[in-house]
């Protein structure tokens, strides 16, 4: 039975933290383990979530949770899992699940991740992606898209934040051969929720990555942290798509499938002018930012749609 | 040596004043100062501390300030029990609020309504330069003027000079302290700001409404817990490996507004519940009669007002916590009218077709 | 069984007799042969373990972090840059009081690249919270695999241990090593249970969690209270527990070879201190008071026993493949305060050498010895620190039985080529000695005027 609102477990297995108001990565990490479970394993790197909810004596993980080095999530979680069942001492409905952020997964942490889907070690990587490093101040990562400014991509007279585009992370891994990946983000929470269920339930690696705002690094309310992510995918800027590994889909190489595709798209424009990030934008720089979705759209209609 | 102890939240730009009161104070060949931030984990909204050291000599103390000349908080919640044990003999605290207060060593400035007439919106660090300025010799009010115009960007100079020099005139031209309404500090229970012990009095406060007989009760379920007792170091000690979910202090010290339910609207769409970034809404097993089927855990509620926003009924109200504290006890069912009439502006009704959840249908 | 094993092949063995439970390694000269044994006995069944090929050495420490975590006996190998790759998380290691077990190939670190032995990659990272021990032979080394698990899993030490082999002395050189049987190593070492310290379903924990700066003191000082308390006795107890399985005993976390009553005394560490036992012997037998002290752990640090067993000499000589740039040899400055805390004086004198590889031979020994005999009778004036095959005055020293070297040899370790070159391809040009302080009051005065303190205590 699908889980929502209604059904999904009263458990908080991540409670008492200390992530800004409004994070939208904690919010990601509390539905993704409320779907786990009391026996999922997490592991998380240096980084925001672990910066807020490991702080000796205040622990705020209900389940068995580590830390570990930065660039270490996935080898870290593939130890965890080997270790288990070297031992015969893993439950059946234990997951192994790292949290890592955007800088953690797509800079630092991708060698690790990298070497785990080789392995196709049986551990599901969820990266929520506040697309810049937040827990050190909101510096650029290679997750920060075009034009967010940071503060060491900031506006000034000569650029207007970052110049780089957004690394196109999902598909790198799909094109590992991994049993399932999937975008998400937390704007759309079932769905989220969703993936995570069916990540649960693929032996295998498996891969999410959510968009998780940042009120604080994106300069909006933190009653928007919700909103905006919601917003973000209605753009078209961000999209809510699946791989399924050929051995998962059957399919050879694999599948994709866009699970939303909407007919018209909320305005790029008003998305980028709400935060204080995109301040620096001029119109032809977003302009730009949409011409770039229709071509990624035009690309994943014609491919992802089979 | 001048000491100045700033309390503020996360984001309120404690730091930035403590900052550009320091530069001030030391422009002058021959004066110096240091200006530091406490550092913690504790993120946008949590209680901080900055501190100001300013000497005629370089300072080479770079702790803490335990006690100072001047207890700086931008934001009043955050004054409470214990105020006067961070005041040096003859130190003089500002808070940033429009109440008065019955102690001769407290100076309340409105510095939201300062700041918001210059600014459009309460941004109260610099106001506190200005009144520093004004009462205390170490710092003129042209060298605060000039560290804005040195260390602040210069689309901010205007405004935040007019905002200095008005805090000056207010300081200057204060009324006697008013007799009536008076704020009994001691009435207060909030906290002072170190934030362990601030989490622990808001908790304590907290505590009392819980156990009021209709308090709603979270089911029974995983979830981290406040534990007490004291840690012995040669056992905790000896591997980084400890009891998962152990609490010692809240989040309710982060909060300055606060997520009132309106049971009568209140449909149990649960998106609230779905959508707190800290899990405190909680499922009520068996609400009573009048209750609403969600309540929330006001020792962990942040504040950030992300269930109003999601509530597509209306049903949760952000209430300024100074307001939910003035009409005791804060329990949410009967403070829902109050909250509601105060504030309306911040009810923000629910935009149906940005608020709609994609699959809220697999919700129902 | 006895074998003819190279130190890779022996530590494997003994690996084995360990039973890991997750091995997680990458390869590196001149570790690999290690892992390649540790893949095939995992392949044929023999080592029940799960064997992950990780991407790196960050990563391969990280998983055996993670393993760990769980309450799995873990084994990791390594050398030189990959050890410096995965020094971050030496410190989650040991910070977390994880009883991983690794075994280091000591090799030169970059640059000028260079694969060969020395021991400047595992002397860095002395700082790291792991108990560290070096091997002289590969027996010892095949040895310390099982009684590395049986310090570090000790509940009162919980500390990671690197065991340390030379690079090619004894990782590439074969010799004979007997290879207990499994039965007896399972009487020597139990399983691990790693409760209090691994994930627990039923009772759930967090592992590995920051604390600030009001807490942090208690866990350093417990790792450091730990390791120099309990791990001491956790050796003591290892060694006479495998004496009495295996018959082999060991000598604690020093050995002294004839320092009762020599004048001078050799320190040093790892394979070349075999070369030194026989260059003592040989001396002794021509009179010569003169002694070895081979320092077998270096973490934690032997104070006292050093300073006891050096307390006796006139002179002492630390013998080291290994440099801290603009110091001196890491194990003389331990040495130095062994002798300090312990209020010894006795002059020391560092010796660095086996660089990059390079060969120290018996013939630098014995001149070692010489010159450290001068030196105790006030009859030469020696330097405290000096470069072997460059500025040492040990090879000044006439020695008779110094073996002619061949060309090629000569070639490969080019520095030391200065004076006898003789049919060496390679030119070097000498290189001039490093100007130290001579410890003589007037240059002390010198440098540091009437006020400074003593400096010359050593």
């Amino acid at each position: 039975m699908a889980v929502n609102a209604k059904n999904i477990s009263d458990d908080e297995f991540f409670f008492g933290h200390k992530a800004c108001a409004g994070c939208g990565g904690s919010l990601a990490l509390r539905a993704a383990l409320k779907v786990l479970g009391p026996n999922a394993v997490a592991a998380l790197p240096a980084g925001c979530m672990s910066a807020v909810g490991f702080n000796f004596p205040q622990l705020a993980f209900a389940n068995n949770a580590m830390i570990t080095p930065f660039a270490a999530t996935a080898s870290v979680l593939t130890g965890i899992e080997a270790g288990l069942r070297a031992q015969g001492k893993k439950p059946d409905d234990c997951t192994v699940v790292g949290f890592a952020g955007d800088g953690g997964t797509a800079d630092i942490g991708l060698q690790a991740l990298s070497g785990a889907i080789d392995r196709n070690d049986d551990v599901l990587y969820i990266c929520y992606d506040n697309e810049a490093y937040m827990n050190t101040g909101i510096q650029k990562s290679s997750l920060t898209p075009f034009g967010a400014k940071t503060t060491t991509t900031p506006a000034g007279s000569n650029t207007r934040g970052c110049l780089t585009q957004k690394k196109n992370l999902f598909e790198i891994v799909a094109a590992h051969g991994i049993p399932y990946a999937a975008t998400a983000s937390i704007g759309y929470l079932n769905d989220f929720i969703r993936k995570v269920e069916r990540a649960r339930d693929i032996r295998g690696t498996r891969y999410i990555h959510v968009i998780a705002p940042c009120p604080t690094g994106w300069g909006c309310g933190v009653d928007e942290t919700v909103d905006i992510a919601k917003d973000i995918v209605d753009t078209g800027l961000w999209y809510l798509a699946e791989y399924e590994g050929e051995q998962v889909s059957g399919v050879p190489g694999g599948r994709f499938k866009l699970n939303r595709d909407p007919k018209e798209f909320a305005s790029v424009d008003a998305y980028l002018r709400r935060q204080g990030r995109f301040k620096a934008l001029t119109d032809e720089d977003a302009a730009a930012v949409e011409a770039g979705r229709d071509a990624k759209w035009e690309a994943m209609r014609r491919d992802w749609r089979g | 040596m001048i000491e100045v102890l700033w309390h503020g939240r996360g984001g309120q730009g404690a730091f930035t004043a403590a900052r550009l009161l320091g530069a001030a104070a030391s422009l002058a060949d021959g004066r110096h100062a240091l200006a530091f931030p406490a550092f913690g984990p504790e993120r946008r909204g949590a209680p901080i501390r900055a501190f100001t050291k300013m000497a005629d000599e370089p300072v080479g103390n770079r702790s803490a300030i335990a006690k100072a000349d001047y207890v700086v908080y931008l934001d009043d919640t955050l004054l409470g029990e214990g105020w006067d044990g961070e005041l040096k003999p003859g130190g003089m605290v500002l808070v940033n609020s429009t109440r008065t207060f019955d102690d001769e060593r407290i100076v309340a400035l409105d510095a939201d309504g300062i700041s918001s007439a210059v600014l459009g919106r309460p941004i109260p660090n610099t106001v506190f330069l200005g009144a520093l300025a004004a009462l205390c010799d170490r710092v003129s009010i042209e060298d605060v003027e000039e560290a804005i115009r040195q260390y602040m960007p210069a689309k901010l100079h205007e405004k935040n000079l007019a905002i200095v020099r008005k805090a000056m005139e207010a300081v200057v031209h204060r009324p006697e302290q008013a007799p009536l309404p008076t704020c009994h500090l001691e009435q207060v229970p909030l906290p002072i700001c170190h934030p362990e012990r601030a989490q622990r009095v808001e908790g304590s406060s907290a505590s009392a409404t819980e156990s009021a007989p209709t308090e709603p009760r979270r089911p029974e379920a995983h979830i981290p817990m406040l534990r007490t007792g004291a840690l012995d170091p040669e056992k905790f000690a000896r591997s980084t490996c400890f009891e998962a979910g152990y609490l010692t202090v809240k989040n309710a010290g982060w909060r300055n507004m606060r997520p009132v339910i309106d049971a009568a609207s209140c449909t149990g769409c649960l998106q609230c519940y779905l959508l707190c970034p800290d899990g405190t809404v909680f499922k009520v097993g068996e609400p009573a009669a009048e209750g609403a089927p969600v309540a929330i855990d006001y020792d962990f509620c942040k504040g950030c007002g992300v269930c109003a926003k999601a509530c597509r009924f209306g049903s949760i109200t952000m209430i300024p916590e100074s307001e939910a504290d003035a009409q005791p006890p804060c329990h949410p069912e009967r403070s829902t009218e109050g909250a509601k009439s105060k504030d309306p502006a911040r009810r923000q009704p629910a935009d149906q077709g940005t608020q709609r959840q994609e699959s809220e249908a697999d919700a129902r | 069984m006895k074998r003819f094993l190279s130190g890779d092949e022996a530590f494997a063995e003994g690996v084995r007799l360990a039973r890991p439970q997750v091995v997680s390694a990458y390869p590196i000269t001149p570790q690999t042969v290690v892992v390649e044994r540790l893949s095939e006995m995992v392949e044929d069944g023999s080592l029940a373990a799960e064997y992950v090929h990780v991407e790196s050495e960050h990563s391969a420490l990280s998983c055996a972090i993670g393993a760990s975590a769980t309450g799995a006996r873990t084994f990791t190998a390594t050398s030189s840059q990959g050890l410096l790759y995965m020094a971050e998380c030496l410190t989650y290691a040991s910070g977390g009081r994880f009883p991983i077990v690794m075994m280091n190939a000591n090799r030169a670190t970059a640059l000028p690249w260079n694969i060969y032995g020395d021991q400047r990659d595992s002397l860095s990272l002395l700082d790291h919270g792991w108990i560290q021990v070096y091997a002289e032979n590969n027996q010892e080394a095949l040895d310390l695999a099982l009684m590395a698990y049986a310090v570090a899993e000790d509940p009162a030490v919980r500390t990671p241990v690197m065991v340390n082999l030379d690079g090619f002395a004894l990782t590439h050189t074969y010799e004979t090593v007997d290879v207990p049987a499994p039965e007896e190593a399972d009487a020597f070492l139990p399983p691990y249970d790693g409760a209090g310290n691994r994930f627990d379903f039923e009772h759930p924990v967090n592992i590995g969690f920051s604390a600030g700066p009001e807490y942090d003191r208690y866990f350093k000082y417990w790792e450091h209270r730990d390791m120099q308390e309990a791990a001491p006795r956790a050796i003591k107890q290892a060694e006479e527990r495998f004496a009495e399985v295996f018959g082999r005993r060991y000598t604690g976390m020093i050995e002294c070879v004839d320092c009762d009553d020599a004048d001078v005394v050799l320190v040093t560490l790892g394979s070349v201190a075999g070369l030194v036992r026989g260059v003592v012997s040989k001396l002794r037998a021509q009179g010569m008071r003169v002694g070895l002290l081979r320092i077998r752990y270096l973490r934690p640090l032997p104070s006292v026993l050093i300073a006891c067993a050096l307390q006796g000499a006139k002179a002492v000589g630390v013998l080291e493949k290994d440099v801290s740039f603009g110091a001196e040899g890491t194990v003389y400055t331990n040495v130095n305060s062994a002798l300090h805390q312990v209020d010894v004086h006795v002059p020391t004198y560092n010796f660095i050498g086996g660089l990059g590889g390079d060969d120290i031979s018996e013939a630098q020994v014995e001149g070692m010895f010489r010159v450290l005999v001068q030196a105790a009778e006030g009859e030469a004036d020696l330097p405290h620190v000096t470069f072997l095959g460059i500025d040492s005055p040990a090879e000044g020293v006439p020695s008779a039985c110094r073996p002619p070297e061949r060309a090629d040899a000569a070639a490969s370790r080019s520095t030391r080529s200065r004076g006898d070159a003789g049919d060496s391809r390679t030119e070097v040009r000498f290189a001039p000695a490093i100007p130290t302080i001579s410890g003589t009051a007037e240059t002390l005065a010198d440098l540091c005027g009437p006020a400074s303190n003593e400096e010359g205590g050593r």
